[in-house]
């Protein structure tokens, strides 16, 4: 699909991209402000996030029994559950699901855990024809894209690009740049597929254990359609995604559309607990659960990082993200991109691989302000850069530690501890500084393409100090 | 298949961690509205997203649906079993009533191309959200709600709650879940292009919410 | 506490701090051995570095008084990382001890001090760059409108996307150079929009990045630590 750029590479792309940066910073004030829009009460927001907090809390610190619990559950209604440890092994696990009813085409309701398994690449290239039914994801299919974010996938496609995506896919429409007259004819396309799919896949927003139940949330009605149409339902979900109590529903909810795209609520929600009964007219006749591991049990080891997945995917950390907002989510490189993504990928990929993503990253702390469920975003990124360089190399839970530690920033930082730690060399390092400042460099890279380059002051305040007459004691 | 559960439980399991089950304190919310105002709040909510609302008796719900419907373009409605025969008694001859009566396969085609609306009753509304909540049944299936362009949910007033919470606990929903419970605010919608608002994407385009009142 | 950045690059501002509080009955302290909380090299991941580093700063603030320390990031990183830092470590008590006891300059003159402000100036406009560690982390963004607040003859003009990020974080400058570099133009566009004289800051750091930046483009705003412009503006020719 996309040739493997660098990271860097795809930086420089984004950053040199105008129509990007201006369609970005539109999209993320727009659900900035419309997330600020829902909880003009901070007292009453502290709260709701406490809650949502303590059951995503409970959820992983239980995961083990409320997994056990929720697969019994779905069993009694008819619901066959499957565990993948693997992407590969999901993939598997759908495509024999697909292979035994003859099944060749697929209707997908909106899902980033099958992004992350790359299942429509994997079924296609088993000759099935799977179809993002989804507006955004739709349209990104068409223009043959990845998502550039969890709730919004086109949100990096402004209305001219999506116009001439369609009508290049579909010459027979009269072409328009018209948001409804578009929609209008995405849905009658899509009719047909519905009604004629062998086969829906949709994700999982969240599994409650106490009644076999999964809930979706959606607004277009595409994701109903997948779920009830074909005469097979195919549910996929991280592991992790599990609720012990049907009353843990409503707080979580709310917090999430709230969080998502401030809605108060989505036009859907859908909770489904079993295929077809007897009796009724219509439903899937058979519905599966795919379970799906891939790192999430290992994070799940690490006490540090376990936070992680508490996630209840909102995208509301991507929101605020200023780093985001000037790169987009396709600089990133990987399904989950923003504060979340720089904390899950580098973990379920390895630092080896994923570590440099930690970088893209000031600390700013805008996402822990945000998260519904206290997940301490800039905390848990910060432990992740010390893995990166200074963690325990035989550490199993963290893949790669210690694999980006370089000779020259080690070195560095050791000599900048020399001097810091140590009063009577830095009384030396600060005379030689201010007192011969004229030979501060005049260029530090990439610093001084931006701005001029800072030169210490003739006075340390330590010299300021004395003269001013301060106590040292 | 059965080793990859083994081995994800053994890993979430080898880590046991001291922190046992926090309590969860939600407070449950009460706003301790009247009717009236629970109509209101629902109303409300509902034409903030394009819905539409009438209050009206039991005895006006016939003569709505022969105004109505004949305005609105409607030929045909579909209806469930249950309720079919107080509706197809008075209504209008000019307004075909279709029942849904066998399983979706039998007549899906003119069910996606050639119903202009449904009716179905409600198990209840919430009006903090201004969401209408359907348990569909054997009489009521689930496509009635989706398909049709057009939907009219029938919500008795006395089955009104305040909030979600008090909905699932007041009905005991944790005892015995249906196949498929739903809540339905609004019409369908999309802001998936440059985040203009645009309705009718794959549910219905319109949602028309009777409020009867007995 | 003046902070390594302070120290050398910003010394007129640590002084400014602390002359204000002293002019405000405070008696200041000023040990001369301190260096620096540890912040940079925590931050890049060398936690084993930013020990000993924040340890030679425990010895310099032994007495059970408050340390005021004229930057959001610096308080931030005692306050709320160290514990972070020091975890497992035998010296965690006192650690933790010093960080009980840490303020951000304006939080501990609107707090504590209850300072008062007579403005001496000529009238004059500005911007108020909020930091993130101000905001965020040690929650006293409010504290450096309400001193401004106080000067009457001083008009304080709003920019876009106020909270935002300016795209310093540190290493990030460096790092992500080219990032940063996009950050800080977006941030000094909102700023000349607003058509102020000057922008004013709890933190060096954004002034470094800020304040660079509007230089490179030859631009007319000014840029000052609070501290600074407090007492300006209250010593006028003093």
């Amino acid at each position: 699909m996309q040739e493997i750029k660098s990271l860097e590479n795809r930086i420089d792309e984004a950053l040199n991209n105008e129509q990007l940066h201006a369609n970005f910073r539109s999209a993320m004030s727009y659900l900035m402000e419309k997330r600020r829009d829902q909880f003009p009460d901070e007292k009453q927001l502290n709260n709701e996030r406490e809650v949502a907090s303590t059951i995503r809390s409970n959820s992983v610190t239980q995961l083990p029994e409320l997994l056990i619990k929720l697969e019994e559950n779905l069993e009694k209604n008819n619901i066959k559950v499957h565990w993948a440890e693997t992407d590969l092994e999901a993939n598997n696990i759908v495509y024999q699901i697909l292979k035994d009813a003859n099944a060749k085409t697929v209707v997908k309701g909106k899902s980033m855990v099958t992004e992350e398994i790359e299942l429509n690449e994997f079924l296609d290239n088993k000759g099935i024809e799977i179809l993002e039914t989804d507006l955004g994801e739709f349209l990104v299919q068409l223009a043959n894209e990845k998502p550039s974010h969890i709730v919004m996938p086109a949100i990096h496609k402004n209305r001219k690009e999506i116009s001439k995506a369609f009508f290049d896919h579909f010459p027979e429409f009269p072409y328009t740049e018209d948001v409804d007259l578009i929609t209008q004819q995405v849905r009658k396309i899509l009719r047909d597929r519905f009604r004629q799919a062998d086969v829906g896949i949709s994700g999982v927003n969240f599994a409650v254990a106490e009644t076999g139940t999964l809930c979706l949330v959606e607004n277009e009605g595409n994701g109903r359609m997948c779920t009830t149409v074909p005469p097979i339902h195919i549910a996929v979900t991280g592991i992790e995604k599990v609720v012990e109590k049907l009353s843990d529903i409503p707080p979580l909810l709310d917090i999430l559309t709230k969080s998502a795209t401030g809605q108060e609520i989505t036009t859907y929600f859908n909770m489904i607990s079993s295929p077809r009964r007897e009796g009724e007219k219509d439903g899937p006749k058979s519905m599966h659960l795919v379970l799906l591991d891939n790192g999430r049990s290992k994070i799940h080891q690490n006490n540090d990082m376990q936070e992680t997945l508490k996630c209840i995917r909102c995208g509301s950390c991507i929101n605020h993200c200023p780093v985001y907002t000037q790169l987009g989510g396709h600089a990133y490189g990987t399904v989950y991109p923003g504060p979340i993504g720089i904390t899950l990928e580098p973990q379920k990929q390895g630092i080896a691989e994923l570590g440099e993503l930690t970088s893209l990253c000031t600390m700013c702390g805008a996402c822990g302000e945000v998260c519904p469920v206290h997940i301490p975003l800039p905390k848990l990124i910060n432990k992740l850069r010390s893995e990166a360089v200074e963690g325990n190399n035989t550490n199993d839970l963290i893949e790669g530690a210690r694999s980006k530690r370089k000779p020259l920033e080690s070195f560095a930082w050791q000599t900048w501890k020399q001097v810091y730690s140590n009063p009577f060399i830095y009384s030396i390092f600060s005379k030689i500084a201010t007192k011969l400042n004229f030979i501060s460099p005049k260029k530090l890279g990439k610093w001084s393409k931006y701005r001029t380059t800072p030169r210490p002051s003739k006075h340390s305040l330590k010299e300021l100090a004395n003269q001013a007459g301060f106590d040292n004691e | 298949m059965n080793n990859s559960r083994e081995i994800i439980l053994e890993r979430l399991k080898n880590n046991t961690n001291e922190t046992s089950h926090i309590k969860v304190n939600v407070a449950k919310k009460t706003y301790h509205w009247s009717k009236e105002e629970m109509i209101a709040k629902l109303s409300e909510k509902l034409q903030s997203a394009r819905a539409e609302t009438f209050v009206l008796s039991d005895a006006e719900l016939i003569d709505w649906l022969n105004d109505e419907l004949p305005k609105r373009g409607i030929g045909n409605i579909l209806i469930g079993t249950s309720i079919e025969k107080q509706i197809s008694q008075y209504i209008n001859n000019e307004i075909e009533v279709i029942k849904y009566k066998d399983s979706y396969e039998s007549w899906s085609e003119k069910l996606f191309n050639e119903t202009d609306a449904s009716i179905t009753t409600t198990i209840g509304a919430i009006a903090e959200s201004g969401s209408i909540v359907l348990h569909p049944t054997p009489h009521e299936p689930r496509l009635m709600s989706l398909v049709p362009n057009i939907h009219i949910a029938l919500v008795y007033e006395d089955t009104i709650y305040e909030t979600f919470d008090q909905i699932i606990s007041t009905q005991h929903w944790s005892e015995n879940m249906p196949t498929n419970a739903l809540l339905i605010s609004g019409p369908s919608k999309t802001a998936d292009i440059e985040q203009v608002l645009a309705y009718g994407v794959h549910g219905p385009k319109e949602l028309i919410v009777l409020i009867l009142t007995s | 506490m003046g902070t390594c950045l302070v120290d050398l690059f910003y010394p007129k501002a640590g002084l400014a701090g602390m002359q204000l509080l002293r002019n405000a009955g405070v008696k200041v302290i000023y040990p001369r051995k301190q260096t620096c909380c540890g912040q940079p090299s925590f931050n890049s991941g060398y936690r084993k570095e930013a020990l000993p580093v924040a340890r030679s700063l425990i010895k310099c603030f032994p007495k059970d008084i408050p340390i005021v320390i004229p930057s959001g990031s610096c308080a931030g990183m005692i306050k709320y990382h160290w514990s972070e830092l020091f975890e497992g470590e035998s010296d965690i008590e006192k650690a933790l001890s010093v960080a009980e006891r840490v303020y951000e300059l304006t939080e501990f003159l609107v707090d504590k001090v209850n300072i008062e402000l007579t403005d001496l100036g000529e009238p004059t406009k500005i911007a108020i760059h909020t930091s993130c560690s101000c905001r965020n982390e040690m929650k006293v963004a409010d504290r450096i409108e309400s001193l401004v607040s106080q000067l009457s003859k001083v008009e304080v003009l709003e920019q876009e996307r106020k909270p935002e990020c300016c795209g310093f974080g540190g290493t990030f400058a460096v790092k992500q150079g080219d990032i940063s570099g996009s950050m800080v133009k977006d941030k000094t566009d909102a700023l000349k929009a607003a058509n102020a004289s000057c922008v004013v800051s709890q933190d060096c750091g954004c002034l470094m990045n800020i304040g660079g930046a509007l230089e490179k483009q030859n631009s007319q705003l000014k840029t000052q630590h609070i501290a600074q412009f407090l007492w300006d503006r209250t010593n006028a020719g003093n």
